[in-house]
């Protein structure tokens, strides 16, 4: 006993180094695999207003930008309206419009990252304005990301810039098909696998989602082929610029795809059988 | 002694708030960040005993994780380098130990001993910080080369505040 008292009084300082190490990585553990929605939630009522005091001051700043952005999508959108179509049927109510798949959200980015590992994005909607996990984000410039948790007023978003998010993606030419997977290095450069062999790639081809998660409608930018490179003999690797510029994030849009749950149901069915 | 405990305290806010607001938000080309809070447990008395280092690097990392919201990363990093600050300490320590009344600084023991004494425990933390973030090894040349990059940020930040910010 007193030899094992005079051991802990000894080595007290290794001690204590190897306890509070151990918590340390336990906290870890506990609070980084998933985003605990509580501690956003306590972190926000406590730095909520200097981030948004912030953020206003940033926005500002950008302005200009952003207006030319909207000015420009307004001009898209305008020319998206049936009314602006030829209708060859004299009537405007005859048009047959097919049931609405897909449904927008609009939101502003509060918080973001692009120099770690696995950067998440928060944004001021949430449960109440109908976001849930798993949906998908873009913006003006192409995808962005993928609802992880959602509270009353909040969600983060698990950026495209996380190593743990492979989204399924396609040339846009010819329809081949593979994933996006982030190195971890640059915030603008992302990787497209397994492209098979067979495929013409051309430089500057364009790289869009492909739709068959759901999660993102077909035809998302994601970016465009800046080099490409077998690898191992069997698939290309392809190195592909971001459209998205996730330095300058500022507003979003949320996708809701109102039929996924059904692709979901009719796909396990079919895996069970 | 009675000085010392406010000025540490101001110190420790101060640092939190620089590295949170500020420092925080530069990336130089992507992922090069500086991370100059550590200079709080550089800037400790001589005579802080280690159990207290410890306590202080685990309170001082936890406040950054908190608002970088990277729980338990930052901890580990400074909890580590506080454990070394004494064996380095002795490492480098003058001829004749170090004076009572004097602290760490370059006003008392010149540019070559802060830089060299900084630069070690800096590295280390560094090193701890990106390995921990990554939490792999089959990156671990891309990790190394992000770890050298941030920590010349990192030293020569640190330095030069002890000419501009931290004279006295």
């Amino acid at each position: 006993m007193k030899s094992l008292l005079r051991f802990l009084i000894r080595y007290h300082s290794t001690i204590l180094f190897l306890v509070l190490e151990i918590i340390a990585f336990i906290l870890i553990a506990r609070f980084n695999s998933f985003h605990n929605a509580k501690i956003y939630s306590a972190k926000n009522r406590v730095l909520g207003n200097i981030t948004s005091m912030y953020r206003d001051f940033s926005q500002y700043l950008r302005l200009i930008d952003e207006n030319k952005a909207l000015r420009k999508e307004n001009i898209r959108l305008y020319n998206l309206l049936p009314a602006n179509y030829y209708n060859p049927v004299s009537h405007y109510d005859t048009v047959i419009l097919g049931e609405k798949k897909y449904e927008f959200i609009g939101a502003v980015v509060i918080n973001n990252s692009t120099n770690k590992q696995y950067n998440y994005i928060t944004i001021n909607k949430g449960r109440k304005h109908g976001i849930e996990p798993e949906m998908g984000v873009i913006c003006n410039d192409g995808i962005v990301g993928v609802v992880k948790e959602t509270t009353e007023n909040f969600s983060t978003i698990v950026s495209l810039l996380n190593r743990d998010f492979f989204p399924n993606a396609m040339i846009k030419r010819n329809g081949f098909f593979g994933y996006i997977e982030w190195l971890g290095r640059r915030y603008n450069k992302v990787v497209l696998k397994e492209i098979p062999l067979h495929a013409e790639i051309l430089i500057g081809d364009t790289i869009t989602t492909s739709g068959y998660s759901g999660i993102f409608p077909e035809g998302i930018l994601i970016g465009v082929v800046e080099k490409f490179e077998a690898e191992q003999g069997i698939f290309y690797k392809v190195y592909v610029n971001l459209s998205t510029n996730f330095k300058r994030l500022s507003n979003v849009v949320v996708v809701n795809n109102r039929m996924r749950e059904e692709q979901l149901k009719v796909e396990q069915s079919t895996e069970h059988d | 002694m009675i000085k010392v405990l406010p000025r540490n305290i101001i110190r420790f806010i101060a640092l939190v708030m620089a590295q949170v607001l500020v420092f925080n938000n530069i990336e130089i080309s992507g992922f090069i960040n500086p991370y100059i809070y550590v200079l709080f447990i550089l800037l400790l008395p001589f005579e802080t005993p280690t159990w207290m280092l410890l306590m202080l690097g685990a309170l001082l990392g936890l406040s950054i994780d908190i608002f970088s919201e990277t729980i338990g990363m930052h901890m580990v990093a400074t909890i580590a380098m506080a454990f070394l600050r004494p064996f380095v300490l002795s490492v480098f320590s003058p001829r004749d130990g170090y004076e009572t009344g004097t602290f760490p600084r370059v006003s008392y023991y010149g540019l070559q001993w802060f830089f060299k004494y900084a630069a070690v425990l800096i590295i280390a933390h560094h090193l701890v910080l990106f390995y921990t973030e990554i939490f792999r090894l089959h990156d671990f040349f891309a990790t190394f080369f992000r770890v050298v990059l941030s920590a010349m940020f990192s030293i020569s930040m640190i330095v030069l505040s002890q000419y501009f910010i931290f004279r006295k």
